[in-house]
């Protein structure tokens, strides 16, 4: 009972395959007009070519954060959400790992790394696995 | 195209009355209509609706309380721009010569409907990660201060100004007066912002109705016209910028040119206040002023009810309330009260020119996970004496 982990999302990345491995995490890339895009789709909102399924880097930049304290039935505040802005010039949503002890070293412009853990609960109470970012050690 | 007017306007209160449903909340906005305007039930051509949370006919409802025979009825959801799309959309029928007589109204019971944050569909990957409205606009304000060198104390007086403003509105939900260090000490919701940086939940109707501009003196010698009425709905944009509205530009841009007015004739505004920051977001994104100078426009006090340019008099999202079907009508009502000069301690003086800017539709994009500007629908009205 309650031992069910589930993904937040398919096609968006994937867990270390060891436990020593790194996680990966994808978006997509128009073969018509190069558009990145996150996460990927299968035509480009752009220009409505194929969109190929691209791995994103696993460092990024702290665009903006911000810590939620809203207490809802899936998740339990407080926890941090940034955007993260990743070299290949787009933006993305993002949790942040970071301890509350920590909350003060948030900056905008941190170094990040890509890391997967659990987040909260799906509406199926399973527990929801995702990909995030934390500070670069 | 015909020239439009509106010839009465009614408002039930913004609040919180879990007693009542939408029947109860429109009929007495709808009731205050037609008693202003001096239009009977029976006169009416067309009914449209903005409602957003979990009803059905919401329009049927509240004509068959007050007495309306069957008429086409539009209900109408476009999430916090339901409203003003509902306005936009029966202005469109009057202006084309399909119908004289219109009534346009807005209507939420949030009470009934939700707890908490205004829900967004569980299924998109922002809510999965527990990403909701106020963690988005947190975003924005750190992102601002950085950007802009803003304080946080800047931003946090758009609640004290609307709070100010909400306590000469008798239909405001909150008529009470807040410090700057209220607003600051208040429960933490998504730094940087606190509760009284949010809008509240809650109840209510507006309503309004109009009629081409040649025929509003058989009913009205206080008949106020609309000059413009645009929306624009954004789509897929490459790097879309996270503090700057294109789509507010675009349509309060489209609504100066269509009106044959610029940023300077305004006399008064309502924008889309649902948090502290994203009002100073508009003000840039309609052209009050530059980029990343919000901050400084309301710190010197130009937006406030003694200022050049008054925003958000009714007290705004904020201090009014946001049951967010309403909130676009709502809008209309406010601005028609001021044209009148019948805003009693609110009334800004000499009021001939007024601008409505009601934003909604959280971008597709961004509910997918991709960062970028927050809403997609932005719905510019002006209106004159």
């Amino acid at each position: 009972m309650g031992e069910d982990v589930v993904l937040i999302q398919e096609n968006l990345f994937e867990p270390p395959a060891t436990p020593l491995g790194k996680p990966h995490l994808f978006g997509g890339k128009c073969k018509l007009c190069g558009e990145i895009l996150f996460p990927w789709r299968q035509s480009c909102p752009k220009c409505r070519g194929e969109v190929e399924k691209i791995e994103l880097s696993s460092k990024g930049k702290l665009y903006s954060y911000t810590i939620a304290r809203i207490s809802t039935p899936m998740f339990s505040p407080p926890y941090v959400i940034g955007i993260v802005e990743l070299p290949q010039g787009i933006k993305i949503l993002s949790r942040i790992d970071v301890d509350e002890s920590d909350y003060g070293k948030l900056m905008i412009g941190m170094d990040l790394e890509l890391a997967v853990g659990e987040i909260g609960l799906n509406e199926k109470r399973q527990k929801v696995l995702s990909y995030m970012f934390k500070p670069v050690e | 195209m015909r020239e439009v007017s509106v010839i009465g306007v009614g408002m039930h209160k913004f609040g919180k009355f879990p007693e009542k449903g939408i029947e109860d909340l429109g009929r007495e906005a709808c009731l205050k209509a037609f008693e202003d305007s001096g239009v009977e039930p029976n006169e009416i051509e067309a009914v449209y609706c903005g409602l957003a949370l979990e009803e059905i006919t919401p329009g049927q409802r509240i004509a068959y309380e007050v007495g309306i025979p069957g008429v086409p009825t539009y209900n109408i959801e476009n999430a916090c721009a339901s409203g003003s799309t509902a306005f936009h959309n029966a202005w469109k029928a009057v202006a084309s010569g399909v119908h004289d007589i219109v009534l346009v109204m807005g209507v939420e019971s949030m009470s009934r409907t939700i707890s908490g944050v205004i829900p967004i569909p569980p299924t998109v990957l922002m809510v999965k990660m527990g990403v909701y409205a106020p963690s988005l606009f947190g975003l924005f304000a750190h992102r601002y201060m950085e950007e802009y060198g803003a304080t946080i104390e800047q931003i946090s007086l758009v609640s004290v100004k609307n709070h100010d403003n909400g306590c000469l509105n008798p239909y405001a939900q909150y008529q009470k007066k807040v410090t700057l260090e209220q607003v600051r000490s208040s429960r933490m919701i998504s730094d940087p912002l606190t509760l009284l940086d949010c809008c509240p939940t809650g109840d209510g109707a507006a309503a309004a109705i109009i009629c081409p501009s040649d025929i509003a003196k058989r009913y009205t010698d206080r008949a106020i016209k609309v000059k413009a009425s645009v929306m624009v709905v954004g789509g897929y944009q490459s790097d879309a910028p996270l503090l700057f509205s294109y789509e507010a530009k675009k349509s309060a841009g489209m609504a100066y040119k269509m009106a044959k007015v610029n940023p300077k004739d305004l006399d008064v505004l309502e924008v889309h206040d649902c948090f502290t920051i994203a009002e100073l977001m508009w003000y840039e994104s309609i052209g009050l002023c530059e980029r990343g100078e919000g901050g400084k426009l309301i710190e010197e006090g130009v937006t406030w009810l003694s200022g050049e340019l008054p925003v958000n008099p009714s007290g705004g999202l904020l201090a009014k309330g946001h049951p967010i079907g309403a909130t676009g009508v709502a809008q209309i009502v406010e601005l028609v009260t001021q044209l009148r000069g019948e805003a009693g301690q609110r009334q800004v003086d000499d009021a001939e020119v007024a601008m409505a800017l009601n934003m909604g539709g959280v971008n597709p994009g961004l509910m997918a996970g991709m960062a970028g500007n927050v809403f997609n629908v932005a719905n510019t009205h002006i209106l004159s004496k």
